[in-house]
This record gives C-alpha cells, structure tokens and sequence, in this order.
C-alpha cells in the first residue's frame, strides 16, 4: 500500500508539538539508537544508519489526536515488521505487546507508551524518519518515531530510544496520571480534519482511510 | 423537563478546596463504589494540577478532576452533575440558540478556545469564568463554553435517543462519560450547545472542568 494523496492542509495544530518528555535539546545522530530487546527473539541496538538495510517507503496516512484534530500527512520511514525482522524478530505475535520508550530528558524523564503487538503489525505501524518529505522536525519525534494509525497520537511515542517485546499490557507514567485509555483506540465522534478545513464525524473505531 | 438549579459558574480552585480540606477524598460516603476504588487504587489525593500554578490559580475553573472526582465534590455540595439535556437547556436557553450567546459567529472576544485546534500559545491557560462578558446563556450561568469542557451525569452513545421528562443514558458508570462545551485546546465546534463529547471517567487531563446541579421538585431543591 503505498498511495499518495497530496496534503491541504493550512495551519498545523499546535498540539502536533506537544512533548511531554521533552523534545530533547538535540540529537546526535551519529550515537542515537534504538535498542529492540525483550521476548520473541529480537535483541539487537540498531543505528540510523543500520535502519537503512530494510525497505523504506513513504505512506499517506491519517493521524488522530486524542484532543479531537486529524492530519493526513505524508509518512517516510520503514515497516514496523521488517525492523523487528532485522532484530531478529520470529514473527509470533500472540499475548505480545510493544513497549516503546523515548529518548526523554533530563528534566522530564522519558514517556513510555505500551500497544498490542499483533495489531500493530496488522494495520501496517511504520517506524518514521520523515514527514511530508523533511526529516522529522525535533518536535514531531526526531529521529525515529513509531505510528500505529489505528490509535490514538499518544500511543505512538516520540524521539524513540527502545522497543521492548513483553507480555506486560500496561499504562506509560503520563497516560496513568492524565487518565487515557490503555488501549488508546480512536472512538467515534467528531473530529477536525485540519487538512481538509471540515469536520468529519468517525462512525468506525480504527485507522480512518476515507477520508 | 423538570426544573432544576443549576450554578452559574463552573466550580473554581477556591470552591473545590474546601472540598478537599473537609476530607473529600477520604470519605467514603461521597463516592460511587467504582469510583471509590479508582481513588484508592491510585492513591489520588486531590487534582491533577493541583500543584501546578498556571492552572490552580483560586478563581479558575478546577481542573484535572476524573468525573468520578466531580461527582464526589458534588455529593458534597448535595447536589450532582447535570444531565446532558440539562446542560444543553442551560447553554442554549429556550430559543435554542447555537451558542449561549446567540447565533453571531465565535471570535477570540467571546470565550476560551483554539481556533482550528490552534491555541494561540502552546502554554495555554485557563480564564477566570467573568472574563468572557458575551459568554452566559438566557438563563444568566456562565463560562459554558470554552476554557474547560464540563462532565455531565450520563454515559456517551452515539446519537442522542433518550426520551422522558429527564433524559438520562447511565450505561455503565465505568464507560466514558458526556463532556459538554469545548475547552481552550478544542476548536469552535465545540462551542456548539448541541457538540458532544465523551471520555473515560478516569480522565484528567487540563481539558475538563464541572459545574453542579440541584433538582427542584414540588417548588423545593431536593
């Protein structure tokens, strides 16, 4: 799947900048990595560089933040699956979850979110280094951020550190003290489509491909 | 719709702090069961922002409340939350107006909001309920919309089919909950009487404040 539909969008939502850990003042690209460790057979600490071995592709994918705004944005980077592959991942899903860990800061610490595995595997989560053709700015994530788009912005962590395959389903520090949901599912209601200047209301809990 | 009493400004830090020094959160009586064992299991205390000075200033709406939390404070004050239908009459009067003040389009002049979801500072904050002069219904309650969406009594389902001389949809007291208003982070959609929206009881992030309620039957509150 790999279909392109150009973005309209006029203004960006300002909560696309929200960090709650951070951003980290800087990034140095040369020594960030990403550590895949946990259940399933993956152990392995990728560099940026390293992540150039799988395919990359670039996706036109809605985005849904839990404060009731949506952007379809233009994603560049890789399969979640096919990173896990390289760090040896045996493909099981079942009873797995994903935790994601951020680089953080030394003031705010590091956010942590946790999804279902096998989901994220079903609906396709890229792992991005890229948005609308730039490389991720420091506040949207740089330099790697994961997406599951069938959830929720705050189930897919920023500035990304570590992935951890577990079969511990459990809440990140700031989703217990804000009180989001575990599973972080998109509900249905009404929602701005910041790229199409209109409100939609989402009928269907998940990924949202029609509009 | 039965008559009913309803505040005319949103509970502030100042209202719900004697809610706290009284022991609110250590009475068990004030509570749902459900909502008793949230709080115990999470050790919660007192609001989520209750340390936080943008956002416990005396005479702005409390914030950082679950519904189960809001529910409590108003058991206090022998009174509850409103129902969907009861904040929606309040906000839209009699005219069925758009908007508490009427129909004329929202501006940053009439209340606490981000146009387009685009708050015009990242480090929003709350308002005072008397800052917006424009923003009160017919019925003279004010701070309705925007700054702080509020929670009400009923569950969410999609669709509003509920009938009876007091609708009220109680689902499961566990299932997200109604909020009504919009806050400073949602667009002007929200500012609608008629917009819903719904979130999980255990929410408590800066988007949700609370208003109380008291039912009058027989020409007496009850």
């Amino acid at each position: 799947m790999s279909v392109i539909v150009p973005t309209r969008r006029r203004r960006k939502p300002s909560s696309l900048r929200y960090y709650q850990d951070g951003p980290p003042a800087a990034v140095d690209i040369g020594t960030w990595s990403l550590t895949i460790t946990g259940a399933a057979g993956v152990d392995r600490v990728l560099s940026f560089v390293d992540l150039e071995q799988v395919p990359s592709l670039v996706e036109s994918r809605r985005y849904v933040c839990v404060c009731n705004w949506s952007v379809r944005e233009l994603w560049g980077g890789y399969l979640l699956a096919d990173v896990l592959r390289l760090a040896g991942w045996d493909g099981s899903t079942a009873g797995l979850y994903l935790k994601q860990t951020s680089i953080g800061t030394p003031e705010k610490g590091v956010y942590e979110s946790t999804i279902p595995l096998g989901d994220a595997i079903d609906r396709r989560a890229i792992l991005a280094t890229r948005i609308d053709g730039e490389p991720l700015p420091l506040e949207r994530g740089y330099p790697l951020r994961l997406l599951d788009f069938g959830l929720y912005g705050y189930k897919s962590v920023k500035g990304l550190a570590r992935l951890e395959i577990t079969t511990s389903f459990e809440l990140g520090k700031w989703e217990r003290k804000a009180g989001y949901a575990l599973d972080g599912q998109i509900m249905p209601k009404r929602y701005r489509m910041c790229d199409l200047d209109r409100h939609e209301f989402l009928i269907r809990p998940g990924e949202v491909t029609e509009f | 719709m039965g008559p009913f009493r309803i505040d005319e400004l949103p509970v502030t830090n100042a209202r719900y702090a004697a809610f706290v020094a009284a022991g609110g959160y250590r009475t068990a009586s004030l509570w749902t069961p459900a909502g008793w064992a949230w709080v115990a299991r999470e050790d919660i205390t007192k609001p989520n922002y209750w340390d936080d000075p943008v956002w416990s200033v005396p005479d702005v709406p409390v914030t950082g409340v679950s519904w189960w939390e809001a529910l409590a404070f108003a058991r206090w004050e022998g009174k509850t939350l409103p129902t969907e239908a009861q904040w929606e009459l309040a906000c839209r009067g009699t005219a069925g107006n758009t908007y508490p003040w009427g129909e004329d389009t929202p501006d940053l002049s009439m209340a606490n909001y981000a146009p387009d979801c685009d708050p015009e500072e990242l480090d929003r904050r709350p308002t005072p309920p008397d800052r917006y002069p424009r923003n009160v219904s017919e019925f003279g309650v004010r701070d309705l919309v925007g700054n702080f969406a509020e929670w009400c009594l009923d569950n969410y389902t999609v669709g509003y089919q509920v009938a009876g001389r007091d609708p009220l949809y109680a689902s499961k007291e566990e299932a997200s909950h109604v909020v009504r208003g919009g806050c400073g982070l949602h667009d002007e959609d929200y500012l609608r009487g008629t917009a819903r929206d719904h979130y999980p009881p255990e929410l408590r992030d800066n988007l949700i404040g609370f208003r109380c309620v008291r039912p009058i039957r027989d020409g007496a509150l009850v």
